[in-house]
């Protein structure tokens, strides 16, 4: 295959990038097959990270979490993306779908089911005002068939979508409908229907005046989809977005189910404006299912979610939802991700800030001093995603009770608002008391970061395994099974199972009111074994020369030629080094497994000038970890037996990526140990390892 | 695309991202990897070692790492890394397993600080390149794509618009051209 008189035998890195550039060789076709494959391996690579763990696919684990906000917040951004529809469906996409009840969707009558035995002819009249008004809403305001007038218009250029070449227009029509003069009185009457509920995002945009704003500027996509705005006082109407998908109600019969007398639902057949197939004439017929509550204080009724084409939450007639039962249907799984979502984030947010980190996101971070037997550095870590203290508690409280806040995150939730350091400068000193956990700093939040938690620890949902509901109706307990990830890679014996208690809130929704987690004697010695293991992987690693350094220290030529040394930022000196791996492996086993670590001529840790340094191979800690590594299954994969008192034997199965033929291997290692006389510090030592099938 | 821009795109919509970051690189990447395996490894190997390199540039930017490097000099270090990864298990001499703590197996790295042969190399290459523009279109196209990116001559001839037969020629009549123009510069092929 080698060519002869081969004249680009020996090109250097510069002429490569030249060449590359100048001449480009590849065909659309070659690309597009070469980033299919990379994105399978890209996608393999990361779901080989957690196994079998459909929530965290990505590669998410190994770097700081991409925070995705809860469901509602997700929902509301996709709507304002995607624009789903009307304002109604807009507040289905908030919740769950609300019970339907098949048999009476089917059914014209305004029968009552044969199940509710109540006179509920009560509700028909709130039903009809009520289905009315919304048919009214949406065919006007959520539609955009205000009057409006097509002379008085603004133009504004949407942002341009990177490899989109055309320039798209944002069109604006000025609202002349006499109904609504103003946003304040389309916010009446949306408000007349849902109250208490928040309107949907997107619907009523901001107030813009064209000195901010002129006509003609750049704006976002978000902006470009919102349906109403108020620019110079005047109300105006998007001209673009979907409409809603009503378009009139097909009879007058209406459906009731009662729960009680302050809260029922009601059906009502419509026509919608979604053409069925090919055929234009033929729009589809839907059942709107509207959940009604009473407002206890001014005795008016209003629509609490309308759910068009909801599965059944319950199929049997016989059966009457309770808002309680329900609620905690639709999203105990969820609560729990969202738990271990902002959990992470918690983790994540709380780890600590290396300098590393700092330097290369300079904006996430703001430090104070701190008097303490010299000056102290704190830092703080900008949780971002949330626009201020209201927002990160108002985000608690869609999951925690203040109870279970306070108990999982030792914060009293009423002592966040307290911390507001805007009146200080970076770099000033604060007092011990303001050095507290959350702080508000210019209407951000900001996190501390504690120095300790090098490795933050991660949970995923990976099953429910139990599902009751408590005595009274009133609480929930779910039992679940967590998987557990550390950035440093080993940490998955620890996974484990977790009992969720849950309880209804002061709002009327279940939250997350106490967590506890559920290790046997069994699971907790892996817990320590798994540790030990660790210990000696990490050792390994080291010894192999992969470890984090300073890229700006100069490196130092070693004497015997081979690689040079590079500083270890992982441990301050060859005794701290040494420490380490003597709390989890015997002398007598370091010496024998890693011969040359510290001794001989050319040792591969040393101390020069008072830091520590090491033969360093260039490969990238997380890139090692991420093909050497990969999270087995403690119930599974790991099998202690007791040999004597005194030793314990560990088979663990192993599994590794290899990218060279794409394939996971995997193997099994043999651990022996000793174990600790004092059993209360649960600190194995490794006395040998056995790799009867290790690759290579 | 900007680093920054790029960087901020593949946070925001991360397929895309990685999309645009590789229709930005893709090119930069497979003349890295050419540049290693021309010799010992085949078209699908080239491109397998491709994608492998990008996976491992998604992987990294993932996880935050080197935020404030230029990027493309990332990108570089890592389709290197990769390339010469794939050298050692393709190239027929290298065929042994090699183990991450020999050192041997680090010669390509270190290979780099020579900086005196650097220099030498590099300007070679400056001439070299040189020449081959000198060539003008379509022989430049035509010697690199044949020379660099082993393309077949009907690949070629695909690519800018030409016959095989047309490219073959004009191949022959380039490449003893070239020979000539790099003897005048002290070049010797």
């Amino acid at each position: 295959m080698r060519r002869k008189n081969d004249i680009f035998d020996d090109i250097d890195d510069e002429t490569v990038e030249k060449l590359s550039q100048e001449f480009p060789v590849l065909t659309d076709e070659e690309k597009d097959r070469i980033f299919a494959m990379s994105e399978r391996k890209y996608n393999i690579v990361s779901e080989i990270v957690i196994e079998n763990d459909e929530d965290v696919k990505g590669v998410e684990q190994y770097r700081r979490p991409v925070w995705h906000r809860f469901a509602g917040i997700a929902a509301a951004i996709a709507i304002i993306a995607g624009r789903a529809g009307s304002g109604a469906v807009l507040m289905n996409s908030l919740k769950k779908s609300a019970p339907i009840d098949t048999a009476t969707s089917e059914n014209e009558t305004v029968e009552t089911t044969d199940s509710t035995t109540e006179d509920v002819s009560k509700f028909m009249a709130p039903a009809k005002d009520l289905t009315e008004r919304y048919a009214d809403f949406e065919t006007s305001v959520v539609n955009h068939a205000l009057t409006y007038d097509k002379n008085d218009t603004l133009t504004f250029i949407i942002e341009r979508t990177d490899g989109v070449i055309n320039v798209e227009e944002s069109i604006w029509y000025r609202v002349v409908d006499q109904r609504y003069p103003d946003m304040a009185s389309l916010r009446t009457q949306f408000e007349a229907l849902y109250e208490p509920v928040d309107a949907p995002e997107g619907l009523f945009g901001g107030e813009f005046t064209s000195e901010e704003l002129p006509a003609g500027s750049v704006i976002s996509h978000e902006m470009a989809a919102v349906t109403y705005m108020t620019y110079d006082g005047k109300l105006y109407l998007n001209s673009m977005g979907d409409l809603g998908t009503f378009d009139y109600w097909i009879n007058s019969d209406i459906d009731i189910r009662k729960v009680s007398d302050n809260e029922f639902y009601a059906s009502r057949k419509c026509m919608t404006t979604t053409i069925s197939g090919e055929n234009s004439d033929k729009c589809d017929e839907q059942v709107l299912v509207f959940h009604i509550l009473r407002n206890t204080r001014s005795g008016g009724w209003y629509i609490d979610y309308v759910t068009k084409n909801g599965e059944a939450e319950y199929n049997n007639p016989d059966e009457v939802p309770t808002a309680m039962s329900n609620s905690a249907d639709v999203s105990a799984e969820e609560l729990i991700n969202n738990h271990l979502t902002f959990y992470n984030y918690w983790q994540n947010g709380q780890s600590s800030a290396d300098d590393v980190d700092i330097q290369y996101n300079p904006d996430d971070y703001i430090s104070f001093n701190i008097q303490r037997d010299s000056d102290f550095t704190v830092w703080y870590r900008k949780m971002s995603d949330y626009n201020g203290l209201d927002d990160f508690i108002d985000s608690i409280h869609q999951i925690y009770t203040d109870k279970g806040f306070d108990e999982i995150y030792s914060i009293n939730i009423n002592d966040l608002y307290n911390f507001d350091l805007s009146s200080h400068q970076v770099g000033d000193f604060i007092t011990e008391d303001e050095y507290t956990t959350v702080i508000e700093y210019n209407g951000a939040v900001y996190l501390k970061t504690d120095p300790a938690k090098t490795s933050p620890v991660f949970k995923y949902l990976q099953g429910i395994n139990n599902d009751q509901p408590g005595e009274n109706g009133s609480s929930r307990v779910i039992d679940a099974y967590l998987r557990f990830f550390s950035n440093g890679g080993y940490d998955w014996a620890r996974s484990t199972n977790v009992s969720f208690n849950f309880t209804l809130d002061s709002d009327g929704k279940f939250k997350i009111d106490h967590v506890s987690e559920l290790y046997s004697d069994e699971q907790t010695k892996k817990i320590y074994l798994a540790e030990t293991f660790y210990g000696f992987k990490n050792g390994e690693r080291l010894y192999n020369g992969i470890f984090y350094t300073d890229e700006s220290v100069e490196t130092i030529p070693s004497d015997d030629e081979s690689r040079p040394y590079a500083v270890c930022t992982e441990y301050e000196n060859v005794a701290e080094l040494r420490n380490y791996l003597e709390t989890y492996m015997t002398t007598e086993f370091i010496e024998e497994r890693f011969e040359g670590m510290f001794e001989g001529d050319y040792p591969v840790f040393k101390d020069i000038d008072g830091k520590l340094y090491g033969k360093r191979i260039a490969i990238d800690v997380l890139s090692y970890w991420s093909e050497s590594l990969k999270c087995s299954d403690p119930e599974k994969d790991m099998e202690v037996t007791d040999v004597t008192s005194s030793e314990v034997l560990v088979d663990f199965h192993e599994y590794a990526y290899d990218h060279s033929d794409e394939d996971e291997t995997s193997f099994n290692t043999r651990m022996y140990a000793e174990i600790p006389s004092d059993s209360r510090k649960q600190i194995y030592k490794i006395t040998k390892i056995e790799n009867p099938d290790a690759r290579g | 695309m900007t680093d920054s821009e790029l960087r901020a795109y593949m946070k925001d919509t991360p397929a895309l991202g990685r999309r645009a970051l590789f229709d930005e690189y893709c090119n930069y990447v497979y003349a890295i990897v050419m540049n290693k395996l021309r010799s010992c490894g085949t078209r699908e190997d080239i491109e397998e070692c491709v994608s492998d390199a990008f996976a491992d540039i998604y992987r990294a930017l993932d996880k935050g790492s080197s935020m404030d490097q230029d990027l493309k000099s990332y990108i570089g270090v890592i389709a290197k890394r990769r390339a010469i990864d794939a050298y050692r298990r393709l190239a027929p001499a290298s065929g042994r397993a090699v183990s991450i703590d020999d050192d041997e197996s680090f010669r390509e790295y270190a290979a780099d600080t020579d900086v005196q042969k650097n220099a030498e190399v590099a300007d070679r290459n400056s001439i070299l390149i040189d020449k081959v523009k000198q060539l003008g279109e379509p022989d430049s196209t035509i010697i690199i794509q044949q020379y660099y990116y082993n393309r077949t001559a009907s690949e070629i001839a695909k690519a800018i618009s030409m016959t095989a037969a047309a490219v073959q020629k004009r191949s022959v009549r380039a490449r003893s051209k070239l020979r000539e123009l790099l003897l005048e510069a002290g070049v010797s092929l």
